[in-house]
């Protein structure tokens, strides 16, 4: 085929003019339009378009990867606490000396999943032969998710409660019901807290 | 008018077949090496890692040619955030410190056009560089395999 009768000059400005290119602001347009086996680059992809074309930019992706495992950490402030000696006729509920005792549950789980920090004393308090109940003591507590409650060797109790992953910070106080019917001595238990996720 | 057009439709194929290598030869040209293709972050306590590196590092090359002085740069564009099932990490959470500066620049990854600007330069030649890349390891972040996917473009106005 030829393009007999039409002058190649005019069909190129009719098709830029069906393509609705701006030749003021396309110098490369004037510039392939002097050429005419240039005419189909300018039609068929204008300026803006061109330079990707011409290879004016290169794309490449990389895939990020990260892998995150279930995981907990339990800190207190101390591992020891002591109720000093006091008169029961005037201090009914005696503070540990230790009071508030900071606390750090960190927890790495399902977003939905719940964690629990439970506490289970390993008897009563002790000295020779001597006992003082266990759930003579109690605790209060700050911070969200953190809850006060009582010593138990039977059964655990929750000292905290939080649903997905994070890291929460508290604090526990310690109290110790006085008592004239203790029998003197230097009393001691082991309680164990256990922060647990599923 | 028909006439008139499939005249025109004759003479413009041909063309653009024959000449648009000439045309591509003429014009500023890229190459983009980017290795490996995976970046992956291993599991590690918050604790003792608050910061993770990545288990290798990223060779970037960046090759040029019919510049003409003109000015190149290379950016970084996330598609998204990192995402596992329901739960998601911020992609800005990671960083990369960079070497062969200031050609190559440190930065953080995001989601937002336009990106950030990995490397920049201008003319012909061969630039290459290493990237380091670390993240935020963070306690809130719930349990998964997190993937995302990072377009690396380089480019000139």
């Amino acid at each position: 085929m030829t393009n007999r009768g039409i002058p190649y000059e005019l069909a190129f400005k009719l098709l830029l003019s069906e393509h609705r290119f701006d030749l003021e602001n396309c110098p490369e347009a004037w510039l392939l339009m002097k050429h005419l086996t240039s005419i189909a680059i300018a039609t068929a992809v204008g300026c803006s378009v061109a330079t990707a074309a011409l290879g004016a930019s290169a794309t490449t992706n990389v895939t990020v990867n990260s892998a995150v495992g279930a995981r907990a950490s339990l800190v207190f402030g101390t591992t020891t606490i002591g109720f000093p000696d006091a008169d029961p006729g005037t201090v009914s509920s005696i503070p540990a000396t230790q009071n508030a005792v900071s606390v750090t549950a960190s927890v790495r789980s399902g977003s939905s999943s719940v964690s629990t920090l439970q506490v289970q004393a390993a008897g009563d308090l002790t000295s020779g032969s001597d006992t003082i109940p266990i759930s003579n003591v109690t605790w209060t507590a700050t911070g969200a998710g953190f809850v006060p409650g009582t010593m138990n060797k039977a059964t655990a109790q929750t000292a905290g409660s939080w649903t997905g992953p994070g890291q929460r910070s508290g604090s526990f106080s310690y109290f110790m019901a006085n008592s004239w019917n203790y029998a003197t001595g230097n009393y001691s238990v082991t309680v164990t807290y256990t922060l647990s996720a599923p | 008018m028909n006439r008139i057009a499939s005249t025109i439709l004759a003479v413009a194929l041909p063309a653009t077949l024959t000449l648009f290598p000439s045309a591509a030869r003429a014009g500023k040209k890229f190459t983009l090496t980017v290795a490996p293709a995976n970046i992956t972050f291993p599991d590690q306590d918050p604790d003792a890692f608050p910061v993770t590196a990545a288990t290798s590092t990223v060779s970037i090359t960046v090759k040029t040619s019919g510049m003409k002085g003109a000015q190149w740069s290379l950016t970084a564009l996330s598609r998204g955030e990192l995402l596992s099932a329901g739960s998601s990490i911020p992609i800005a959470n990671i960083s990369w410190t960079a070497t062969n500066q200031p050609t190559f620049t440190n930065g953080s990854l995001t989601a937002t056009v336009p990106g950030t600007l990995v490397a920049r330069n201008s003319g012909n030649g061969t630039w290459s560089g290493v990237l380091t890349f670390t993240i935020q390891n963070l306690w809130t972040y719930a349990t998964g395999i997190y993937t995302q996917t990072t377009d690396f473009t380089v480019s000139s106005p």
